[in-house]
């Protein structure tokens, strides 16, 4: 462990170790900055430099945008810098990226995505949201659905919630994801349109498609077989872990570098090993692509106490900065 | 190089496909809809001449609801629908001019949000206004009972051995021309919705292409992308059946 390590025991928890910096509360956070910054390289590259507007870095584009909203679920878990400021600042960034307010997580992903229905109110991005026989159909589609829900919900929620100052975070995110989009669309329509807008909404629909292909099938009320884990490690490495959701949603709080080693420890000798799938492009091209139906949804027993806890957990998580 | 012409097809490739699914969602809501209407079987208006539970009621629904106080603005309390439950206590039904028991059961109740309703928090303003101004809410119990006089709809068998009916569907109002209206509705904005694009798209490729009028077209097809997709959901909420609608609801009041 380096002299940087700093070892944290909560009450009831495992201990984790947390590797910070002046900057950041952890240096694997070192890895979400620099995709946020290559991201924002490569569309402001496109925007102002014709010889940018090629296939490769377009294909990076949209790679590492869905990769921007990864890093707007994870800093609306646990902001990334120590400084409060900076982490308002770079929701901002994140909300451009993505072309939608980061804040929005705090309630449709943190609030009510981790409960799923436990509480009898619908999730809003559960997978019943869309029901074609062609399976391929329900992963275009579920975005034109639970995109709606989601910012409905969140503004429904907004009037109502004693987070302090999350109305005025949420409207200055919207201002400058919405205006800084606004202007570069007015000054070169196509461009931006094509090199900016584009690359935006497929992250922001993508990270919505994962709710479909980590928990379609999956029956939400067991404890352990919710969500769909895809555990490669080359995987996990691009993505910052977010192949492991059964241990994310049991354990809101746990920082995603820790995710694997919690994931070996509890969820591997528990959950259904079908639900552990070694490659998502190889799930994807067996679910969506060569096959034409879609699979029944597992059904287990009643829901287990420890979801209050985790239901708790993420709670408290959210309602923190 | 990646042309203008190029993304240009390719952006339209992607709208068109959207706008499709979302058509075809739209289409396939509808014929769920008139699934349902053929599936109600026949169904008979009827008068609650007597109900058993207490107050004359003959069928009731309860829901869960937990209420939250606006921040900013009048005292009010939003309540979000939660888990419920239905319950047919039985009675008398005045049906053709005939008077006909019906026991107990766990038929469907089908009631309207705009039925009659009362919360378990109705009598207690402060404590309930208190508690809907923290983060975990209040919860109430919203109630809404079919009582006696009251006139439905039912779906009902004869009992072997006697004149009483086995009740198999109880109606606050006639689901099929709800039925019949949700898929016109979802048919309309299938329709709609492919025309207004189509239009669109002819703005967005008026000649010279990528030119004042066709940039015009193209703004406008951006701006239809992003509405047509709340619009999706709150046709498909509109389109729905009275008795599969959210209650919620909004109460005022003074602030404690």
């Amino acid at each position: 462990m380096s002299s940087e390590a700093v070892v944290v025991e909560a009450e009831g928890r495992e201990p984790a170790t947390r590797h910070e910096t002046w900057l950041l509360h952890h240096a694997a956070d070192r890895r979400q900055v620099v995709i946020v910054s290559i991201y924002m390289a490569t569309l402001f590259g496109m925007y102002f430099v014709p010889a940018c507007r090629n296939v490769f870095v377009y294909a990076l584009a949209l790679y590492v945008s869905f990769l921007n909203a990864v890093v707007i679920h994870n800093h609306m878990h646990k902001g990334i810098f120590k400084s409060k400021t900076l982490n308002r600042v770079f929701r901002c960034v994140l909300s451009f990226g993505s072309l939608y307010p980061a804040s929005a997580n705090i309630a449709s992903h943190n609030l009510v995505h981790h409960h799923f229905d436990d509480d009898g109110q619908p999730d809003w991005a559960a997978p019943n949201n869309v029901s074609f026989d062609w399976h391929l159909l329900n992963l275009l589609h579920f975005p034109n659905v639970v995109g709606p829900n989601t910012f409905e919900g969140v503004g429904r929620w907004a009037k109502t919630t004693r987070q302090r100052d999350f109305q005025r975070q949420y409207v200055i995110e919207q201002v400058f994801a919405f205006g800084l989009t606004g202007v570069l669309l007015a000054f070169d329509f196509w461009t931006a349109l094509f090199f900016v807008v584009l690359p935006q909404l497929w992250g922001a629909r993508g990270i919505l498609r994962i709710n479909l292909i980590q928990h379609d099938g999956c029956d939400v009320r067991s404890e352990w077989n919710h969500s769909r884990n895809f555990v490669g490690h080359f995987f996990n490495y691009v993505m910052c872990n977010n192949g492991f959701h059964t241990i994310h949603h049991r354990r809101a709080g746990l920082h995603w570098s820790d995710l694997r080693a919690h994931h070996d420890r509890e969820v591997a000798p528990r959950i259904d090993p079908t639900l552990d799938e070694p490659s998502m492009v190889v799930y994807l091209l067996r679910t969506f692509v060569l096959n034409f139906r879609r699979g029944e949804t597992r059904r287990g027993g009643g829901v287990d106490a420890e979801r209050g806890l985790r239901r708790d957990e993420a709670e408290a998580m959210a309602l923190s900065e | 190089m990646l042309t203008p012409e190029l993304m240009g097809f390719g952006a339209l490739v992607v709208l068109w496909v959207n706008v499709l699914l979302i058509a075809a969602h739209a289409w396939k809501h509808a014929q769920s809809l008139a699934r349902a209407s053929r599936a109600l079987g026949p169904l008979e208006p009827a008068t609650v001449v007597v109900g058993a539970g207490d107050g004359g009621t003959f069928a009731e629904r309860e829901i869960q609801q937990t209420g939250r106080a606006l921040v900013r603005g009048p005292a009010r309390i939003l309540f979000l629908d939660g888990a419920a439950r239905t319950k047919v206590w039985g009675g008398v039904l005045r049906m053709g001019g005939k008077d006909v028991a019906v026991s107990s059961s766990d038929a469907l109740v089908a009631l309207a949000p705009s039925d009659a309703a009362t919360r378990s928090s109705d009598e207690r303003w402060p404590e309930t206004y208190r508690a809907a101004s923290t983060q975990r809410g209040a919860t109430t119990t919203l109630r809404q009972a079919v009582v006696t006089g009251a006139t439905v709809f039912v779906r009902a068998r004869p009992r072997h051995g006697d004149d009483n009916l086995v009740l198999e569907a109880i109606y606050s109002h006639d689901p099929r021309r709800d039925l019949a209206r949700g898929a016109r509705l979802s048919v309309a904005f299938a329709v709609v919705e492919i025309g207004v694009a189509a239009l669109l798209t002819a703005v967005a490729l008026v000649p010279p292409v990528f030119g004042m009028v066709s940039t015009l077209g193209g703004a406008l097809l951006l701006a239809f992308f992003l509405a047509v997709q709340p619009i999706g959901t709150a046709v498909r909420d509109r389109a729905r059946p009275f008795y599969e609608r959210r209650v919620d609801g909004a109460v005022d009041g003074v602030r404690p």
